[in-house]
């Protein structure tokens, strides 16, 4: 079955307003065990690095850099990412994208001007989460209700590895869910597959010393392509970012 | 010290009662989130070194904790063996067997990054061989050399990036020689990326790297060199025996050549493979005993010294070897030398004063542990000298296996071991404790003998917690059964070791505790705790 939400977003190839545009350098979509109030509980955010670019200038806050609420953060998938699709069946399959085809990838591997984008769980305790987190693709809504997105990993010999698929749920490891230990943090192929604003929606799940299940769900934004720049209107709402910003 | 077993729960358990200094430390990694990280500042300049980062936030520079590259050793897991598809000509053939340190994160596996420690503005950036000053500055990471058994023996290393959309991006080869080409040209600043890293054959690999970078303050280029220490294990399995008789300084050994592969396997380092014969039944093997010594590039397990000091050598008057006991199904015989058909005595011996050859063979399948005493006239006690053997089993045989070939060396009824969490002999280890420690010698049937270098033991002269891997039926992944080893300080709290919580090498982390230059799949591995609490109570479980 598709994930994907097949009614347009109206309005897709404006950016959202008031969040920030995070273009390049080191962040992760992180997941947090901590108390802000209301008791411990689970926290999907984004982390970024103090050198991550954000609405054009480094984030800072130090080594650790800062933590926004997903809603705060619009992530760019710039045109350069653009690649076109050979013919692999297993990638065409997974991505979704068939030969000679446009996708675009946030990639696995850093590169200069594109978010190196991870997927952490280094802020969870093994000895509270023995058996990790478990991320899960909810829902995918792309610019033409279309299209398809997909995250995937190349390492050592082996065959590309999907953990997400809108195309083919069955070609992932273990349908559409992303296993991954407590103390963990690694780097993923995002693959789209048309421009525009997409929304994605991931949940995470863990049980807390081995037993008690604890959840989150957050929608992330991606901007892909050549979407015009915010303008400069929009850009002078941001300063209500840091009412956005988490605490750590 | 003290043991303590815990009969409901089958747990080994042993108390340290003092507080003692932690030895000399050197790593040896099977397996976790480390780096090959560069370190530069203009204060104390390069610095190249394994790391890792305490608190796993890699945003978090104050965290990082240092490992000397001189005193760290990153062994090849299980799942970094793999045979080779075609597009990766850089490192071997299609078809070949190699092993990866892949980039991608694998439990089971190293998860081997790069990173580079340096402030922004530093160094020039460079692109292609043109510098300038924007940016936070780069610097190259180069092979310069690749050294040790497993290049000797025709073994390469590579070290690529896997592409998004597949192929690889090649940065370091040396099977194409090395040369400028193995180069890095550009890792910023406060870089953290990870990368695949191969080899194509067993045994060791010392890399020489070379970092280097364009100074800002007057265009200096500066450098520095390390080099970084990698190994493959060699398989454990023979298919043949070629056993030699050595002696040096009160110790015996029975060691076993692998002439081929260039290795010489020390006690339960090895297991013979014996397949089903095809003439007259039953299970043969070649097999020759001599007391000549060893002069085996790797030896597994055991030191130089005593690899090299074949007993004739080193010993007057004859020497010969006594089979003084079988623990198996069935019987064993090898030519005139010994039967154990019409039980053993005193004339079930190898004159080795010259080297003896024959064929072994083997009545029934099963797991087959040969005893052996060397006689000779200055021979003082000595502990028995082991060949262990698999008659038409292999090295990934099952827990029913194993069980069904103790049941039959012990005429016990079928079933009596086929239950996990049983324990037949109440020695306070169950069956599959006792299935996984197999290679440790444990016995399941009769009490554990004395092996204090191989079954669980706090180890009074090493001041460590040691025990023994057998990596063929634990690969260290999440498939049960997993060895486990935990530690507390107050008998309520545990703290686990295993593939989802790996610990940290300089706090508390499984580490090497072998002899010899190589390693196989039979290993021994120990618990380094660090700062040393003022007492520490341990444990092996399985799950």
């Amino acid at each position: 079955m598709k994930l994907k939400t097949l009614i347009p977003l109206l309005g897709s190839l404006v950016t959202p307003s008031f969040a920030a545009l995070y273009s390049a350098e080191h962040g992760d979509i992180g997941i947090a065990y901590e108390d802000e109030g209301d008791g411990a509980e689970f926290f999907l955010h984004y982390h970024l690095g103090g050198d991550a670019i954000l609405n054009g200038a480094p984030v800072g806050g130090g080594e650790e850099g800062e933590e926004f609420e997903p809603s705060a953060i619009t992530t760019l998938v710039p045109d350069s990412t653009k690649a076109t699709m050979g013919s692999v069946a297993i990638l065409n399959s997974g991505t979704g994208v068939s030969d000679g085809s446009p996708i675009w990838i946030i990639p696995q591997a850093e590169a200069e001007g594109v978010p190196f984008l991870g997927i952490a769980t280094e802020e969870l305790d093994g000895d509270l989460f023995p058996g990790g987190a478990t991320f899960q693709l909810m829902s995918v809504t792309s610019p033409s209700g279309d299209g398809d997105f997909s995250v995937w990993q190349q390492s050592g010999i082996s065959p590309p590895d999907f953990f997400f698929s809108t195309n083919s749920a069955s070609s992932t490891v273990d349908n559409n869910k992303l296993e991954m230990s407590a103390g963990g943090h690694d780097h993923f192929n995002l693959g789209f597959s048309e421009e525009g604003i997409w929304e994605v929606e991931l949940s995470v799940s863990g049980l807390l010393n081995g037993t008690d299940l604890l959840t989150d769900t957050e929608t992330f934004t991606f901007q892909v392509g050549s979407v015009p720049e915010p303008s400069s209107a929009l850009l002078g709402l941001l300063g209500a970012l840091s009412l956005l910003r988490r605490r750590r | 010290m003290q043991q303590i077993c815990n009969r409901k729960s089958a747990i080994l358990s042993l108390l340290a009662l003092f507080s003692l200094p932690s030895p000399a430390r050197e790593f040896d990694l099977l397996y976790g989130h480390h780096e090959i990280q560069t370190d530069y500042d203009p204060v104390n300049g390069w610095s190249l070194v394994v790391s890792y980062n305490l608190n796993d936030d890699f945003n978090d520079r104050t965290q990082i904790r240092r490992l000397n590259a001189d005193q760290t050793t990153l062994i090849a897991p299980p799942h970094a063996k793999g045979v080779l598809p075609n597009g990766f000509s850089f490192l071997a053939d299609p078809g070949e067997t190699v092993w990866v340190l892949p980039q991608g994160f694998d439990t089971a596996n190293h998860f081997l990054g790069m990173r580079v420690i340096a402030d922004a503005g530093i160094f020039q950036s460079r692109v292609g061989n043109n510098y300038s000053n924007i940016g936070r500055g780069t610097i190259s990471f180069s092979l310069k050399s690749a050294t040790g058994s497993g290049p000797d023996r025709g073994g390469h290393f590579a070290h690529w990036e896997s592409l998004s959309l597949g192929g690889s991006e090649v940065y370091l080869s040396s099977r194409d020689g090395i040369d400028e080409s193995d180069e890095i040209p550009t890792l910023p600043a406060g870089a953290h990326s990870h990368f695949n890293w191969a080899f194509s054959k067993p045994g060791n690999y010392f890399l020489e790297f070379e970092v280097a970078g364009r100074l800002r303050a007057g265009g200096t280029e500066t450098s520095h060199r390390k080099t970084f220490h990698f190994q493959v294990p060699h398989s454990g399995e023979l298919t043949q025996i070629n056993a030699s008789l050595c002696f040096h300084d009160k110790d015996w050994a029975l060691n076993l050549r692998d002439p081929e592969n260039g290795v010489l396997y020390g006690l339960r380092r090895a297991l013979v493979v014996i397949p089903d014969s095809n003439v007259g039944g039953g299970f043969s093997c070649p097999c020759s005993f001599d007391a000549m010594g060893s002069n085996l590039p790797d030896h597994v397990g055991l030191t130089a010294t005593l690899a090299q000091s074949g007993a004739s050598s080193v010993l007057t008057g004859p020497v010969s070897l006594r089979l003084i006991e079988h623990i198996g199904p069935g019987e064993v015989a090898f030519g005139s030398h010994f039967q154990t058909a019409d039980g053993l005595t005193d004339t079930d011996l190898i004159d080795l004063t010259s080297p003896t050859t024959g064929t072994l063979d083997f009545t029934e399948p099963g797991i087959h542990t040969l005893a052996f005493q060397p006689i000779h006239s200055t021979a003082s006690k000595v502990d028995p000298l082991i060949i262990r053997c698999l008659a038409g089993l292999d090295l990934q045989h099952s827990f029913a296996d194993w069980a069904d070939s103790y049941e039959r060396a012990y005429s016990l009824p079928a079933g009596s071991l086929n239950d996990p969490s049983g324990d037949w002999n109440r020695d306070g280890s169950n069956h599959q404790m006792e299935f996984l420690l197999d290679a440790a010698g444990a016995d399941p049937v009769r009490g554990n003998p004395d092996l204090p270098n191989f079954l669980p033991r706090y180890n009074q002269e090493s001041q460590r917690f040691t025990f023994f891997r057998d990596l063929t039926k634990d690969p260290l992944d999440d498939a049960p059964p997993n060895l486990l080893l935990s530690y507390s300080t107050d008998l309520e709290k545990w703290k686990t070791l295993g593939p989802k919580n790996r610990g940290r090498p300089l706090e508390y982390a499984e580490s090497g505790a072998e002899e010899g230059n190589a390693v196989s799949p039979f290993l021994r591995r120990s618990l380094l705790l660090s700062p040393a609490p003022p007492k520490s109570f341990f444990r092996l479980k399985v799950e």
